[in-house]
Parts: structure tokens; C-alpha cells; sequence
């Protein structure tokens, strides 16, 4: 994985740039950009994710007002967003509320497969997030266990709101971009269709539903196999005992056809209840 | 369910026992039209106002006179005399519209402007007493812009939605071209609409195909059958209502596919959406014909002549309805339409045609409702496999002399049904 900014960005960097932030220390950094910690003027802890300078360009024009206003328990609480000047170049950013937890990725590798239950409570959760992200027109586009937090509550939350986009007419007709990541886009995010709906990231959550009920990828994490409406993926069944129904709701997240995947969050969570 | 479409005035106590209406501004002003108390409407009775903000592409050179109804509407942004009641009768008063009227429509792109004029539109649709309240939308015209610039109408529609207690139906209108290219199910544009449409928080939709020029009156396209019929059911598979508008009977199949309900009328323009109707003509007139759901056409005088000397009647046996009985009767006695005044061949004797047509058509479609979802799949299917046989024989009998109705698009429809069932109902036997 390349890193996002050579040399590292670091802490007084950050901290010039944005002065209303204090404490300021670096807590992660992956492929898309480096992750600080950090405390409000409100006191409150804070994530701010700054983004390599390489992605910004693909990320302009992103409305963030909307975003900012959806509440959601299962959700992290998106603060300000917006671009910096790093180093020369434009950065985009975002900060967030920090919310303590460990990230599904994490959890999967330390532990292996969740149970069906805990499956069962992510669902749920997460469709109540894409519900409430889809009433304000924002579909997340970017969900992967590494944006699944699970809290010591065992309820899970949906965090890394820098790809979310907003589906405002001008986004998406000046920009048909395809956000994401590979292995989890839907397969009409892949081929760059715009004005998708939120089904792209129920679909995503198939995959991560998947994922964490059997240990395995459905697709072996190969983003050319969804983009195949031919890919048969193995019945759960195949590989674990599972209970019929939840397995049916998995599976009708996974549909290629995007038709035929439930048209909200509640519809799943409903047929999650039956 | 079975709505009539009217585009024109009517008369005091109007009343058809149909299962609703829709009102098309093309035909008729704004002050006609909000002189609606003559309609008399059941409590069961449905109403539909279709704003038609598709038609703002008209041209007003050739179609000025739809043009200069659509001006008198506030949502096409035209410039048109105010009507003061005290001073001038709407005769008057439309004679002005005509002499000052410019159409160049003004459709709004920026959302502020969009929600002013969905508001204005939807609170006039609500004045005149709507059951259903249809949001416009422009034509989807460009499969470019991937119905980018409709989201926009309906995104705006959304948030007025809480204002208002009537369903709401999100308009598709859509050119035939975009349709007839690809298969519904190959078909991105249509994978975009129907996700969109599909997730919303509106009620339902309300669907209707733009054609360029079209050389029947019934859709011949396969695709474009196709096409009303998966979207009938992709939209009803989410919990939605769906009116099919101005596919005439073909609609009867949609109620099978999953429409909630289809609306057509009797002249071609109540019948179809087609460009070339609504150009400026003088004269024209009518000549009665017998509208036979079994056959799926409409008969001239001349053909039923025919069909009875083959000894073929039974074929229209089921179409008959009061209306038409008389016409039935003269023609078992070996006579002919000539013999009964209401049918009798000359120009612009239509008005037992017309009724028998709206009578037989809200009758059908009751009977199709009232069945569960597998018999009415079978019902359809049995409706044009029928009507394709015996369109084949008509056809083979009077190949010297062939009927002036063809029967070209039961096939179509006929193929078109078969794929939806094969492509949509894949457990359908």
C-alpha cells in the first residue's frame, strides 16, 4: 500500500493547519490518508482524516452541508470537511467525532467470524445508517469492514464519512465518479453510473455481511468477479451452518441486478425480524 | 383500473362509469379546466391532473394550438393575459391569449426555482380537487444525463411532499427511442429510473412514452411493450402504485405486470403520446368503429361486415355491451350498421362508439383486477394468445381483402408478454 503523503505528514504539521484543534496526536494511516486524533474547542474527541492530495481532484464539489446535519446513533458524527493546503497541494479532510471501538477488519483477523447474532445486530445497525445518510440524499459509497467500528456495546457504527456523496444534481452530473473501494463497489458504481442510489452500499453490505459471518469474501475480494453478472457466489450454507432466513437477507443484498435488492434499510431490517 | 383521459371540455353532469379521470392540459385552458365542477365525480372515482410538462418541448410553431392551452398553465413560465371574470368570458379572453401568447417555455434548472414551480403546480392540481397529486418532471429526453436533470425535479418534489395529503406520483417521461434500443432489462437509463423511482419516498409513478411519429395508434415497438411492462413491475415489486398512461389497451397487460391502473381514451391523441397529433390541422373527421377487447382492435363497419359474412361474430361474442347491442342484433340478422342510427358509418357519429370503447375498457380492466396476481398473468396471456390466433385466421380469410384494422401490434404485444414472463416471472407456467 502506498502511503499518502512521503515523508509522513506529521502532528505539528496538522496542528498549523488546523489551530482550533488541540492534543493532536497520529493514530492511523492507511492507502486513502493519514488519521489524527485530537480534541475540540468543545472538548470533544475528534478524528480528522486528511486525504492524499492524489484523491482530491476525483472528490471536488462534495456537499457536505447535508451530511452534517444526519444524526444517527449507528453512524459517526461527520464535524467539518474540506481542503487544506498540504504541503503545496490541495488535501481534502474531514473530522469527525471519535468514537472508541475496534473496526471490524480488526476484529475478523484477531478473532475470526462473528456469530450469527452479532451478524444479525450489524445489519441492522448499519441498514439504519444508510437509512439515515439516504434521507438526506447522501449514499456512503465507501463501506468495508475498516469503516465498520463495533463499541463496547457490541452495537455497531459506520465511520469514514470522506467518500460519502452527496446526490446533489451537480455532483452528479458534472461528476460521474466512481468512489469506493475494490472488492466492495456494487456493480453499478463500478461501471461509473451516476445517480446511484443507497442499494450501493446495501450491496457493500452484503459483502461485509458476508465476510464476517464466514471469514471469507464472497466475491475472493476480486472487484472483476461483481462486475460479472454471471459470478456465482457460494451459498453460505455451502461453507457454515447459518440460519435460512439471514442468509436470504444476505444474499438479497448481494443481487447484481440492482432491482432486485431491498429498496431501504428498514425493508432488511424488517425481513431480518421475520 | 380504468381512467379516461380528458382533454377537452365537458359537458354539465359529465359522468362515465369508469373508475377516474385524467385531465390533460393540452387540450383544455386554465380557466376551462378549473371549471370542473361539471365533472361529476363518485366517491370511488379517481382524479389525475397530468401538468404534461413533457409537452414544454413543443414547438408553438407547429402545435400552436396545444401550445397556447399549455401557455395559460403558470408551471411552463409563459407570459399569458390575466383573466379577470368581471371583464370577459374565457372565450375572450383565450382569443387574447392566442393573438399575444410566445411560447418559449421557461423550465427552471436551480433548485429554488424547480421547488417554486413544482409547489405552484401541485397546490393548483390540489385546487381542482386531485385525489392523486402528479409532480412534473421534463421529458427524459438524453440518456446522457442519466435522468440527472428529473432527479433534481423530484428531489425538489420530496421536500414539499410532507405539505400535502394526496399520494404523490413521480412523473416518467420518457422518448420512445430511449426504450425501443435496448431490452428493459440491458437498458441502463432504465436501471437508473427505475432504481431511483424505486427507493423513493413517493407514492408511485406515473408513466408515459413520448413518440416521435408513430404509424399506428397502438405501440408496435416490442421493446417499448417491453419496456412498460417491466417497469409496471419493478415498480409495483416496491411496494408502489403505477399508472401507465397513453399505451391504450396495452395498459390491460400492464395491470397483469403489476400497474395499479392504465388510462387511454377515444381519439388518437387521448389514445397516445405521439408528436405528430398535436401538429395545427383542419377538418378531420371520424367515422364510428367497434372497439373488441377479444380481438384487440377497432373495427370499421366495413370489417364487422366482412367478419360476419365469415361467420366469425363469436370472435367479438364477449365485447358486447349495451351500447352495442343493437349493432350485435342487426348484424346476427344479417344486416348491417346502416340499420342502426347510433352506429350507422357516416362522419363524426361516435358517440355510441366512443362510449362502448370506455365502457368495455373500465369493464375489463375490473374484471382483471379482481383476480389474484397468477390468474391475472394467466388472464393475459391468455387475452393475447387468443387474440393472436384469431387475428391470424381474419388475416389468412380476407388476405384479398384485408381489414382496415390489421391487428400488427397483437403480436408484439403477444412476444412482449411472452419474454416478460420468461425474463420478470421466471416461475410463471
Amino acid at each position: 500500500m502506498t502511503a499518502p503523503f512521503i515523508p509522513e505528514l506529521d502532528v505539528s504539521e496538522i496542528q498549523n493547519l488546523l489551530p482550533k484543534y488541540k492534543d493532536i496526536v497520529a493514530y492511523a494511516q492507511g492507502g486513502q490518508g493519514t488519521v489524527f486524533r485530537g480534541i475540540s474547542q468543545m472538548g470533544v474527541p475528534v478524528a480528522i482524516k486528511i486525504y492524499s492530495p492524489d484523491q482530491t481532484l476525483t472528490r471536488a464539489e462534495l456537499e457536505v452541508k447535508k451530511l452534517q446535519k444526519v444524526q444517527s446513533p449507528y453512524m459517526v458524527t461527520l464535524i467539518e470537511s474540506g481542503y487544506l493546503t498540504v504541503r503545496r497541494k490541495q488535501a481534502f479532510y474531514s473530522i469527525t467525532r471519535f468514537e472508541h471501538g475496534k473496526d471490524l477488519r480488526r476484529i475478523l483477523n484477531d478473532h475470526g467470524a462473528l456469530s450469527e447474532s452479532e451478524v444479525g445486530i450489524l445489519i441492522m445497525d448499519i441498514c439504519n445508517a444508510i437509512d439515515e445518510l439516504w434521507k438526506a440524499k447522501v449514499v456512503h459509497c465507501d463501506i468495508k469492514p475498516d469503516n465498520v467500528l463495533q463499541g463496547a456495546d457490541g452495537h455497531f457504527l459506520l465511520i469514514d464519512l470522506g467518500l460519502a456523496k452527496h446526490l446533489d444534481a451537480r455532483t452528479i452530473t458534472q461528476y460521474g465518479l466512481t468512489m469506493g473501494t475494490l472488492g466492495y463497489m456494487a456493480p453499478e458504481q463500478m461501471v461509473g453510473r451516476r445517480n446511484y442510489t443507497l442499494r450501493v452500499d446495501l450491496f457493500a453490505l452484503g459483502i461485509v455481511a458476508y465476510e464476517a459471518l464466514t471469514g471469507v469474501h464472497p466475491f475472493g475480494n476480486n472487484q472483476m468477479l461483481i462486475g460479472s453478472r454471471d459470478t456465482k457466489i457460494a451459498p453460505i450454507s455451502s461453507l457454515i451452518n447459518v440460519d435460512r432466513n439471514l442468509e436470504r437477507v444476505i444474499m438479497r443484498l448481494l443481487q447484481w441486478n440492482v432491482l432486485m435488492r431491498p429498496k431501504s434499510g428498514i425493508d432488511v431490517i424488517n425481513m431480518i425480524r421475520r | 383500473m380504468f381512467l379516461l383521459n380528458l382533454g377537452y371540455r365537458w359537458g354539465s353532469g359529465f359522468s362515465l362509469d369508469v373508475d377516474g379521470y385524467v385531465i390533460n392540459p393540452s387540450g383544455i385552458n386554465k380557466e376551462q379546466a378549473a371549471r370542473r365542477d361539471n365533472l361529476d365525480l363518485t366517491d370511488t372515482q379517481c382524479l389525475l391532473f397530468d401538468p404534461q410538462m413533457y409537452l414544454s418541448i413543443l414547438d408553438g410553431a407547429v402545435h400552436s394550438r396545444t401550445c397556447e392551452n399549455l401557455a395559460t398553465y403558470p408551471w411552463f413560465g409563459v407570459e399569458t393575459p390575466t383573466f379577470n371574470s368581471s371583464e370577459m368570458n374565457t372565450r375572450d379572453w383565450m382569443s387574447q391569449v392566442r393573438e399575444q401568447v410566445n411560447w418559449h417555455p421557461v423550465i427552471p434548472t436551480d433548485e429554488n426555482n424547480i421547488r417554486n414551480v413544482i409547489r405552484e403546480c401541485v397546490e393548483f392540481q390540489k385546487e381542482f380537487g386531485a385525489t392523486h397529486l402528479i409532480v412534473p418532471t421534463p421529458l427524459v429526453d438524453n440518456d446522457d444525463d442519466e435522468f440527472g436533470t428529473q432527479l433534481k425535479w423530484l428531489n425538489a418534489a420530496a421536500d414539499l411532499k410532507g405539505r400535502f395529503s394526496q399520494p404523490m406520483f413521480a412523473t416518467v417521461a420518457i422518448s420512445d427511442y430511449l426504450l425501443s434500443a435496448r431490452d428493459p432489462h440491458e437498458n441502463p437509463l432504465l436501471q437508473t429510473i427505475l432504481d431511483n423511482i424505486s427507493v423513493s419516498d413517493f407514492e408511485g409513478a406515473y408513466v408515459v412514452v413520448l413518440q416521435a411519429d408513430a404509424p399506428r395508434v397502438r405501440i408496435t415497438s416490442k421493446r417499448i411493450a417491453q419496456s412498460l411492462l417491466f417497469m409496471s413491475r419493478v415498480i409495483q415489486r416496491s411496494s408502489k402504485a403505477v399508472f401507465i398512461n397513453y399505451a391504450d389497451d396495452l395498459g390491460h397487460a400492464c395491470i397483469a405486470a403489476g400497474a395499479t391502473g392504465f388510462a387511454s381514451g377515444t381519439s388518437f391523441k387521448s389514445r397516445r403520446l405521439c408528436l405528430s397529433d398535436f401538429e395545427d390541422r383542419t377538418g378531420g373527421s371520424t367515422f364510428p368503429r367497434l372497439y373488441s377487447h377479444s380481438l384487440i382492435g377497432d373495427f370499421s363497419m366495413e370489417d364487422l361486415g366482412q367478419i360476419r359474412d365469415e361467420r366469425l361474430l363469436r370472435y367479438i361474442g364477449s365485447d358486447a355491451t349495451p351500447i352495442a347491442e343493437p349493432l350485435y342484433a342487426a348484424l346476427k340478422a344479417r344486416g348491417s350498421a346502416h340499420d342502426v342510427p347510433a352506429w350507422r358509418p357516416s362522419k363524426n357519429n361516435v358517440t355510441a362508439a366512443n362510449k362502448h370503447r370506455v365502457m368495455l375498457m373500465a369493464q375489463k380492466a375490473r374484471e382483471l383486477v379482481q383476480l389474484d396476481e397468477t390468474a391475472q398473468l394467466n388472464s393475459v396471456l391468455h387475452w393475447l394468445q387468443e387474440a393472436e390466433a384469431h387475428g391470424r385466421l381474419l388475416a389468412s380469410r380476407f388476405s384479398d381483402n384485408p381489414l382496415d384494422e390489421d391487428g400488427t401490434h397483437v403480436e408484439v404485444w403477444g412476444k412482449a408478454f411472452q419474454i416478460h414472463l420468461d425474463t420478470v416471472e421466471p416461475n410463471f407456467i
